[in-house]
């Protein structure tokens, strides 16, 4: 009676089939001055890994999607039930969808660049990038690139379907004719929230080693402004300066994105492409003042990208 | 011919003076950097790597010259890091051929190259793994594996066995042995653990608060001035150190079976081109034969004497 060999038995383990041994490299190595691409596609690549990303990128299409059911709503509705919507301009109704993604925007910047400097520090990755032929320059322009192209996908890519929207359905209703230039407003004020995030977050990242922290100070920033602008804008309100109480409403980090965005697109907030009346809190005369938002806006993406090159070393330096 | 020169090279960290007025080469293969804890050696490699700039003082590294052509240094050296570092998110695939590409190897190259490393350092089967996931052991070797990705000419090992166990030590010498010798990969291991050096490289440089203090290859550093020799017997033997004595040898110490012998002149073999050690001039062995025969002791063998790395790293240091 023959019996199975159990594979214990069989001897030892044969050699590899493949040839493991270590043999040079002979093959091209491009010149270094591309090395910040190859980050920003690596960052990319990562952010597109993580399911947040996707349900953030699903949220921030939102606000560009409900003025778009509305308009369609009203384009099919015979009984005019919604004719207040046609008293808002399509520059307000862009503009509108871009303040209420605002918020998405920024959860999708804390979760892409809130670990972009923090983490590789956490895991000492600088001794890796700066160690190949990388210089610091590159490597922040790679992860401000990086973290910049992932957020102004997200920012750009629901105004440009909500754009060519408008152009196939409303183009008899004088969309083009109101406003020519509103792709191009719409393409500048949607480009600036990335810009502003990438470049003030990876400052803030830089400067901590765990990205919780670094993220959770960002928003720390982003609303702590935004509560303190408010009630500076409530105190000058109070005593009748209305328009400069406006300014100061959106002296912080969300309020200088919408004011700038107010100036670019060239509208007054409202809501979802409804105007807010006059006896709303929300409701403002003029646009804020422009001159102080630019600086702001200079100052903070300045402020970031000086804080991230103080900080980037490729070694702890300890000086005694 | 060297792969490193370094030329009155001083790095200060503020006030500190870390490497101070350095001039070294720093030879083809495997050389060791040795040095008790401070003595400059990563401070040098970091300089060497140009993450440091020099306070004064000039060097080359494969015949490019450091400060001004940092760039080309780094596309052609590859630095395993003495930290636990990796790209946080990345399996080891990702982060390999990721470096590869920061290298300039293409997509595609650095890719298949990665897989082919990863292998070569024991990951071929944990490549998919994400690199948090590693265990100490694993992060060394792939920090290797990072490093010789682009295939450098010149890799520099900052205390590659730190955090191992002895199983993994052995591994990771085996292979910083294996890649420098006949790869065509030279090799710079900074490491304060002597064994180390001495089971992975063929020269050493001692360095002592800054400065260097010994350099030269390990086997002529450990070879002992004048003339003595170590030999074993069979047993311990007190007849054969008497007879020793008798035939005006030196019995400079004596473990057990083992005894190192001195002689007061290096025995010369007539017509020889260069002095022979006494080990291997037949007048020797015919001497301590005969005493052998009187005592009536067993000879086991007998060479000329050696110190440790480790005597050779303490005297430097004195």
């Amino acid at each position: 009676m023959s019996s199975i060999r159990p594979l214990e038995s069989a001897g030892p383990a044969p050699a590899p089939i493949a040839d493991t041994s270590y043999r040079n490299y002979d093959g091209p190595l491009r010149p270094p001055r591309f090395g910040w691409w190859i980050v920003a596609r690596m960052m990319t690549r990562l952010a597109w890994k993580r399911k947040g990303f996707w349900v953030l990128l699903f949220f921030s299409l939102m606000p560009y999607l409900l003025p778009a059911f509305l308009l369609y709503i009203r384009s099919q509705d015979q009984t005019r039930l919604l004719d207040m919507l046609a008293q808002r301009s399509f520059s307000g109704i862009f503009y509108d969808a871009f303040a209420g993604a605002q918020l998405w925007i920024f959860l999708l910047a804390l979760l892409v660049g809130a670990a972009s400097i923090s983490g590789d520090n956490r895991a000492n990755a600088l001794q890796i990038y700066l160690s190949k032929p990388l210089t610091k320059n590159s490597y922040l322009l790679g992860k401000w690139t990086g973290i910049f192209g992932v957020l102004a996908a997200a920012s750009l890519l629901p105004a440009a379907l909500l754009y060519l929207y408008c152009w196939g359905s409303f183009t008899d209703e004088g969309f083009l004719s109101e406003n020519p230039y509103l792709w191009l407003q719409v393409l500048t004020a949607t480009l600036l929230p990335p810009a502003l995030h990438a470049s003030f977050l990876l400052g803030v990242s830089a400067w901590f080693k765990r990205p919780l922290l670094a993220g959770g100070i960002y928003a720390g920033i982003y609303f702590g402004s935004q509560i303190l602008a408010g009630i500076v804008s409530l105190i000058l309100r109070r005593v009748g300066q209305d328009e400069a109480s406006v300014t100061a409403l959106h002296c912080s980090v969300p309020g200088v994105l919408r004011g700038l965005g107010q100036h670019l697109v060239d509208t007054l907030p409202g809501f979802y492409g409804l105007p807010i009346r006059a006896a709303n809190p929300m409701s403002q005369s003029a646009k804020p003042e422009l001159l102080p938002l630019v600086l702001l806006c200079v100052g903070l993406v300045v402020l970031g990208l000086v804080l991230a090159r103080v900080r980037v070393r490729a070694v702890e330096v300890v000086r005694g | 011919m060297s792969i490193a020169s370094l030329h009155n090279l001083t790095v200060r960290y503020g006030r500190r003076t870390a490497v101070s007025d350095l001039s070294v080469e720093i030879p083809e293969g495997a050389v060791g950097l040795l040095g008790p804890n401070g003595a400059g050696k990563t401070t040098l490699l970091k300089t060497l790597m140009g993450f440091i700039r020099p306070a004064s003082g000039s060097g080359e590294v494969l015949g490019l010259r450091l400060g001004r052509e940092g760039l080309r240094i780094r596309q052609r050296v590859g630095l395993m890091p003495e930290l636990d570092c990796h790209i946080p998110g990345m399996n080891a695939v990702s982060f390999v051929s990721f470096a590869g590409e920061l290298c300039g190897m293409p997509s595609a190259q650095a890719l298949r190259r990665a897989h082919e490393v990863l292998e070569y350092c024991g990951l071929g089967e944990a490549r998919y793994r994400d690199v948090e996931t590693y265990s100490q052991g694993m992060r060394q070797r792939i920090k290797l594996a990072q490093a010789l990705v682009h295939g450098p000419s010149l890799v520099f090992l900052d205390e590659p066995t730190n955090g191992l166990d002895p199983e993994g030590r052995d591994q990771m010498l085996a292979l910083v042995r294996d890649v420098s010798h006949g790869k065509g990969v030279n090799v710079v291991v900074s490491s304060h653990l002597l064994p180390d050096i001495e089971r992975t490289c063929d020269r050493v440089i001692v360095m002592k608060g800054g400065a260097v203090v010994a350099e030269g290859e390990i086997a002529a550093l450990r070879e002992v001035a004048g003339s003595q020799v170590d030999v074993e017997l069979r047993e311990p033997s007190e007849g054969f150190l008497a007879a020793c004595r008798v035939r005006g040898l030196a019995v400079l110490s004596v473990t057990g079976p083992r005894i190192r012998l001195g002689f007061p002149e290096p025995l010369a073999v007539p017509q020889a081109r260069e002095v022979s050690t006494p080990a291997s001039s037949p007048d020797f062995a015919r001497v301590l034969f005969s005493v052998a025969r009187e005592a009536g002791a067993q000879v086991r063998g007998f060479h000329p004497a050696r110190r440790s790395l480790e005597d050779v790293f303490l005297e430097a240091l004195e």
